[in-house]
This record gives C-alpha cells, sequence and structure tokens, in this order.
C-alpha cells in the first residue's frame, strides 16, 4: 500500500462526517417551520437568563488562578513517568521525586504567602 | 505505519505556520499561541524521529518541552498582565516607548 | 550506573545555589506581601554564592588542574548521554557566572530601596539564573542545554519585569520573553531535526556522527545545526538578530541589565561553544562561513549603532552586541582549528578569559550607572555625566578605566582580551576579521571616549548629587581593581583559561 492511499480512511470519515452534518442541517432547514420570537432566539444558558454581555473582560483574578492552576497541574507530568517506572528506579527515583514534590510545596508556600491565593 | 516523511513535513509545516504566526500577529496572545504552536511541531518531530531510532530517552524529551512550554506561558501571560494593568492594552504595535 | 555520590559532588556548585534560592524564596515568603529589609535577604544571597564559589575552588583543585580526568556526571539509564559534565572550562565559567551575579547583588542593594522595588525575590531569582548558567556551560546533551536556557531566561524575563508598574520594564520583559521564547522553539526544533540526523542528543555522539553522515541525513544535520546557530544568536544578540536587546537593556532595572549583558552573554557563549565545537567537528558543514559573517556584521552592526545613541544604558547595549562580536571572532577560530586538527585549545581559552575582562568592565560601567542614581531617579543621558570628573574625582577615574578597557586600549583588561581573541584569529588565517575587529574597536574609541572627555573637559553648575551606597561603591572597586590587575599581570588568569581549554576535550 503506497503511502498516501493509507490516508483513505480519514479522508472517508471526513467527506461522511462533512455529508452527515451538511445533511442534516439542510433537512432542518428545507422542512422545520420557523416561527422565531425574541425569547426563542436567545442563546441557551442551561434555561437561566443570560445577563449583560458575553464580551466583558474578566477579572485579573481569574488569570493569576489560571497561571497557578497551569503550573501545578503540567508539573504532574512527571509523576506519571515516574509511577511507570517505580519499581526499577528504586529509592533513588522516590528521593528524587520526593524533592521534586518539595521544590512544588515551596512555590505553592511562596504563591500562598504573597496572597496569589486570595480572591481580593 | 506512517512513514517518517510525513511526520516531519507536518511538523515542518506547523513550525512554518507558528513562525509566520509569531511575526504577522499583532495580539500578544496571538503570539504566545503561535510561539507554542512551534514547541508542539518541535514535539511532533522529536516523536517521529524516535519512533525510528527506537530509544527510550527521546520520548521523554517531549515531557519536557511540554512543561517547557506551560512554564514560559505562565511566565509570559504574567508579564502581559502587568503589562495591561498599567497600559490597557495587548496590542504589540503599541509596545513601543522605546526606539532607536 | 544512575547516579553516584560523586555527580553530586560535582555539581555542588549548581546545587549550593538552588538550595539557597530556595532558601531565600522561603525567607521572603515568611515575610509575607509588601516592602521589607533587603540587607538580611542580600547578605544571604552573597553567602549562597560565596559557598559556591567555595565548591568551585575546591573542584578546580580536582578537575581543573588537569590532575584528574574531566568527570561525565548524571548519566541516565536508557542509553542517552552523560547530562552536565565537570571540567576546568566549566570552572572558569562558573567563576565567570559567581563574579558576574556577586557584583550585581552588590550594586543591586542600594538600587532596589532606592528605586522602591524592595522585592525578595529579586536575589532568588538572580540565585536560580545563575545556577542555570552553570548548567548551561556543563550542559553535554542538547536537551539539558535547553532546559538550563530556560532556567536562566525564565528567572531573566522576570528579572526585567521587577518594576512592575513601570511602563518600560513591562515593555523591556515582554520583548525579552518574546524573542526569547520564539528562539528557545527555534532551538528545540533544531535539536530535533539533529536528533534526527544523529541519532543521539548527546554531544559527544553527535560529534562522532556528524562526522560520518550520509547525504540525506547531512541536509537534515544542515537545517537543524542553522537552527541551533539562529536561536543562540538571538540568545547573544549578535547582528542580525540583535533587535531586541537594546529595548530590553535599557527597559531593564540596571543591575538586571548589567546581570544580562555580563552573565547572561558569557553562559551563551560558554554553550556555544561547546555546541558548535560538537556540531561542526567536521567539515560536514561550511560553518566557519556563516559564522565568519555573523561576526563580522555584529562587529560593525553594533560599533556603528552605539555611536549615535544618546543614552548610557542603550549605548553599553550596542555596546554588548559588538563584544559579542569580538567573541564570534574567538568561536570562529576555534570551529576552524577543530576542524582542522580536532583540538579544541585554540580560540576556547581567549573567549574564556575575554568574558572574564569583559564581566569585570562592563559591570564596573553598569555599576558607575547605578552609584549616579538618586531617589526614584536615574541619570542615564550622556549629556548628565558632563562635569562629574571635577566634582566626583575617584568615579570619573573608575568609570574612565572601565570606558578605555570596553574601547580595548592598554594596559587594562579589555586590551589583553581582545589581543588574545585576535592572536587567535589570525593564528588560524582569519586576518580579515581580526583587521575588522581592531578597524570597528577604533570606531569604538569615539563613543567610549566621548564620555571620557565629557566628564573631565565640560564643567557644570548643576550636578548630580547620587545616594550613597557602600556596596556599590565596593562593585566599582573591585572591579576597577580587576580590570587593571588583568591588563597589567594577565598571565595567571590567562595561564588558568588555557588549562581550562585543555580539559575541554571530549
Amino acid at each position: 500500500m503506497s503511502p498516501l492511499a493509507q490516508y483513505f480512511p480519514i479522508a472517508v470519515l471526513v467527506l461522511f462526517a462533512i455529508v452527515v452534518a451538511v445533511f442534516l442541517i439542510g433537512l432542518d432547514h428545507f422542512l422545520g417551520p420557523r416561527q422565531p420570537n425574541p425569547t426563542k432566539l436567545e442563546p441557551y444558558e442551561c434555561g437561566i437568563l443570560g445577563v449583560g454581555t458575553a464580551r466583558q473582560r474578566f477579572k485579573v483574578g481569574f488569570y493569576i488562578v489560571a497561571l497557578l492552576f497551569l503550573l501545578f497541574d503540567v508539573e504532574t507530568v512527571f509523576l506519571y513517568t515516574w509511577v511507570v517506572l517505580f519499581m526499577p528506579l528504586g529509592l533513588i527515583g522516590f528521593v528524587e521525586v520526593a524533592l521534586f514534590l518539595f521544590v512544588l510545596a515551596v512555590g505553592l508556600y511562596y504563591a500562598w504567602r504573597k496572597g496569589a491565593l486570595e480572591w481580593e | 505505519m506512517i512513514p517518517l516523511e510525513h511526520v516531519i513535513l507536518l511538523s515542518a509545516v506547523l513550525f512554518g505556520i507558528g513562525t509566520v504566526g509569531v511575526l504577522i500577529r499583532r495580539n500578544l496572545i496571538a503570539i504566545f499561541m503561535s510561539i507554542e504552536l512551534m514547541l508542539n511541531a518541535g514535539n511532533l518531530a522529536f516523536v517521529g524521529f524516535a519512533r525510528q531510532y527506537a530509544g527510550d530517552g527521546a520520548h521523554a524529551v517531549v515531557l519536557f518541552i511540554v512543561v517547557l512550554a506551560a512554564v514560559e506561558a505562565a511566565v509570559g501571560f504574567a508579564i502581559v498582565v502587568a503589562m495591561f494593568r498599567n497600559r490597557g492594552t495587548v496590542n504589540a504595535d503599541e509596545v513601543n516607548l522605546m526606539k532607536g | 550506573m544512575p547516579i553516584s555520590p560523586q555527580d553530586f559532588w560535582c555539581s555542588s556548585p549548581i546545587l549550593i545555589l538552588c538550595g539557597f534560592g530556595t532558601l531565600l524564596l522561603i525567607v521572603d515568603a515568611r515575610c509575607g506581601k509588601g516592602p521589607r529589609d533587603l540587607l538580611p535577604i542580600a547578605g544571604l544571597s552573597l553567602f549562597g554564592l560565596l559557598a559556591a564559589g567555595a565548591a568551585v575552588l575546591l573542584l578546580w583543585g580536582e578537575f581543573g588542574s588537569g590532575g584528574v580526568a574531566p568527570v561525565e556526571c548524571f548519566t541516565p539509564m536508557g542509553g542517552m548521554g552523560a547530562a552536565i559534565r565537570c571540567d576546568g572550562y566549566v570552572l572558569v565559567f562558573d567563576a565567570v557566572f559567581l563574579l558576574a551575579a556577586g557584583l550585581t547583588c552588590l550594586i543591586s542593594l542600594g538600587y532596589l530601596e532606592r528605586m522602591d522595588l524592595r522585592f525578595g525575590e529579586f536575589f532568588a531569582l538572580i540565585l536560580f539564573a545563575t545556577a542555570g548558567m552553570m548548567l548551561m556551560a556543563s550542559a553535554m546533551d542538547l536537551v539539558v542545554a535547553l532546559l538550563s536556557l530556560e532556567v536562566m531566561s525564565i528567572a531573566l524575563y522576570i528579572l526585567c519585569g521587577l518594576a512592575r508598574t513601570d511602563l518600560r520594564s513591562n515593555e523591556s520583559a515582554l520583548k525579552y520573553f518574546i524573542i526569547g521564547a520564539f528562539s528557545s522553539a527555534v532551538l528545540v526544533y533544531g535539536i530535533a531535526l539533529v536528533y534526527g540526523a544523529t541519532g543521539s542528543t548527546a554531544l559527544p555522539d553527535i560529534a562522532r556522527a556528524a562526522s560520518r553522515i550520509d547525504f540525506a541525513r547531512g541536509d537534515l544535520l544542515l537545517v537543524g545545526s542553522a537552527l541551533i546557530v539562529t536561536a543562540l544568536c538571538f540568545k547573544i544578540a549578535a547582528v542580525p538578530f540583535h533587535g531586541w536587546a537594546p529595548d530590553a537593556y535599557e527597559g531593564a532595572p540596571t543591575p538586571v541589565t548589567a546581570f544580562m549583558s555580563t552573565g547572561v552573554k558569557a553562559a551563551a557563549f560558554a554553550m556555544f561553544a561547546r555546541i558548535a565545537l560538537s556540531l561542526f567537528a567536521s567539515y560536514t558543514i561550511p560553518a566557519t562561513e556563516v559564522l565568519w559573517l555573523i561576526a563580522m556584521l555584529t562587529m560593525i552592526g553594533g560599533n556603528l549603532a552605539a555611536v549615535v545613541q544618546t543614552n548610557v544604558k542603550r549605548m553599553l547595549a550596542y555596546s554588548s552586541i559588538a563584544h559579542a562580536g569580538y567573541l564570534l571572532v574567538g568561536l570562529v577560530a576555534a570551529v576552524d582549528r577543530r576542524q582542522t586538527d580536532g583540538s579544541v585549545t585554540v580560540g576556547t581559552p581567549d573567549i574564556a578569559f575575554y568574558l572574564i575582562a569583559y564581566t569585570l568592565m562592563t559591570m564596573g560601567a553598569f555599576a558607575v550607572v547605578v552609584w549616579f542614581g538618586r531617589r526614584r531617579r536615574e541619570y542615564l543621558l550622556i549629556e548628565d555625566f558632563a562635569g562629574i570628573g571635577f566634582r566626583h574625582p575617584f568615579i570619573a577615574i573608575a568609570f574612565s578605566i572601565f570606558l578605555l578597557s570596553l574601547a580595548g586600549i592598554p594596559p587594562t583588561a579589555g586590551f589583553m582580551a581582545k589581543f588574545g581573541l585576535f592572536r587567535s584569529a589570525v593564528a588560524t588565517g582569519h586576518t580579515d576579521l581580526a583587521v575588522i575587529g581592531v578597524l570597528t574597536s577604533v570606531i569604538s574609541v569615539y563613543y567610549y571616549l566621548r564620555l571620557v572627555v565629557l566628564m573631565y573637559m565640560r564643567e557644570t553648575e548643576t550636578g548630580i548629587t547620587p545616594t550613597y551606597s557602600p556596596a556599590t561603591t565596593l562593585a566599582i572597586v573591585v572591579s576597577g581593581y580587576g580590570v587593571l590587575h588583568l591588563g597589567l599581570f594577565p598571565g595567571s588568569l590567562w595561564r588558568l583559561a588555557e588549562i581550562g581549554a585543555q580539559t575541554l576535550a571530549w
């Protein structure tokens, strides 16, 4: 099989997805009756009425929480690899990871004391 | 099995898109996203080559680069937030106090 | 063998710095928010730097003198090469980084208090950045090099933006960050391609594979090396990749600018030399020609742009670009000799010596700029320095020494350092580069001496009355002594750099 031919199933899948989507939306468009009123045109928010505009700015506090989350979340990636090799790495691996977690804890302590976790 | 050439070609295209993005986008957030794209293009190339050489180490490199990207993003956004507080813009062209 | 006690002993300077940096963060966090007394934190950081310096001295006694073979440390399981290496070359550079960090701590103490930047994190970040620099110098694997580069850079992005409410500091941090992140992305891709071409990220393996590479892989190696060189040229601010440097240098707090233009440059060159000598160990790639071009452009571009500056910090920024050009001359010589007979002892000791001299004289010049500041006010225009030769004669003499040294006039360290570099260039047949280097140095005499002339030739009534800071004065005295000592008696340090370069071979 030539390299490009290997992608044929993916091409079929993409084509199929497009056809189905266009067909269903088109069917709805042609067959469904349309009687719009203001309530119907509102964005659906789980039944709760929308307040204000969606294009407002977020409080800066959100970004700081997001930054902290990003850092501490991604660092756990190293823990997964450690778990996979837990037995062969033995005590040295454990000590290394403990040290790593200690450094992370220092970072958390620092963020805490500096008030990064407070919501103004 | 996807041949190596395709993986590398895709990563090169992603790298190119990222580079062009850094050069032409003026929104700082968009510039950061382009840089992330470049880093991930590097990741993809690494994974592709690593499969060819069957080395264990090169797969781990990807994890390091992912963490590196996250750390860079955190610092970058912190800088942008500090700047936005002072200046109220995230447009790269308006950051031009110093010239020459 | 995963990890042995010797690995820890060989990396002890780095570990000490990381430990003290973490300790400083805890101490600083214990004080909570708000301004604090910086003296204990600065004292602790200086103590940490001294401890690391003691470790470097002890290690030099063991590995630096060449009595014991260099040690490869932290070889991971799974067939990858050693992470870092302890040899004389690394230790010489470690000393440069410690010198730069120590002087930065000294000049920043008064500065931070004066400018209402009482952040304890400053010193922790300096220590982390220094640890990153040491790792950069000792990295034996491209991935370790990348990570250590990031350790250093990320600390520096934050240091640049330390003055959070100052728009210029914001802008400096932003520009430095964008270019830094961009260049590390380029570096990542370059490393990936080099790995694809050679099947390894370890520098010795790359050097071996590059010498017997087939044509198809050669292209991959060529593109990968080009990307790596581009990324490193961004880091050392070589023309035409220098656009960010003047803005980043001008906007950053002055001690940070000093640290950036000395420590970062030294670290980037230590890493650049090691990587270039591995990638270009054989004739596979026309590396010397490209480096030759970049060196020439950097020397000419940096010096010409410095002539028209009116801001001292900006002028020193362009001058630091120009000095990167001189250093590249040494690198061209080193790579050339490496390709001819595989030796690494030409050019590399000159780069090390130059960086020691350059660190001393640039730190001194920035220390003088810091010395002339007042509360929430800095005097950065060249005009501001008019007539200080009459009012502050001692500082003016010190400043003149630093500027003459930067211009490369004997009997200062700058002259000896430049002499070494150009001698190596001539020895490897790059007389043209040496000639361009000398000619551009003549241009540089103009803008350095303009400041000296202004200090002594023009009297002004309204003078600056600086806020006195003993630590800054100490930094000026130390750098001034170093510059003169290296200019008059360069022999012992020269020998040290040569011994260091001899242990560089792998």
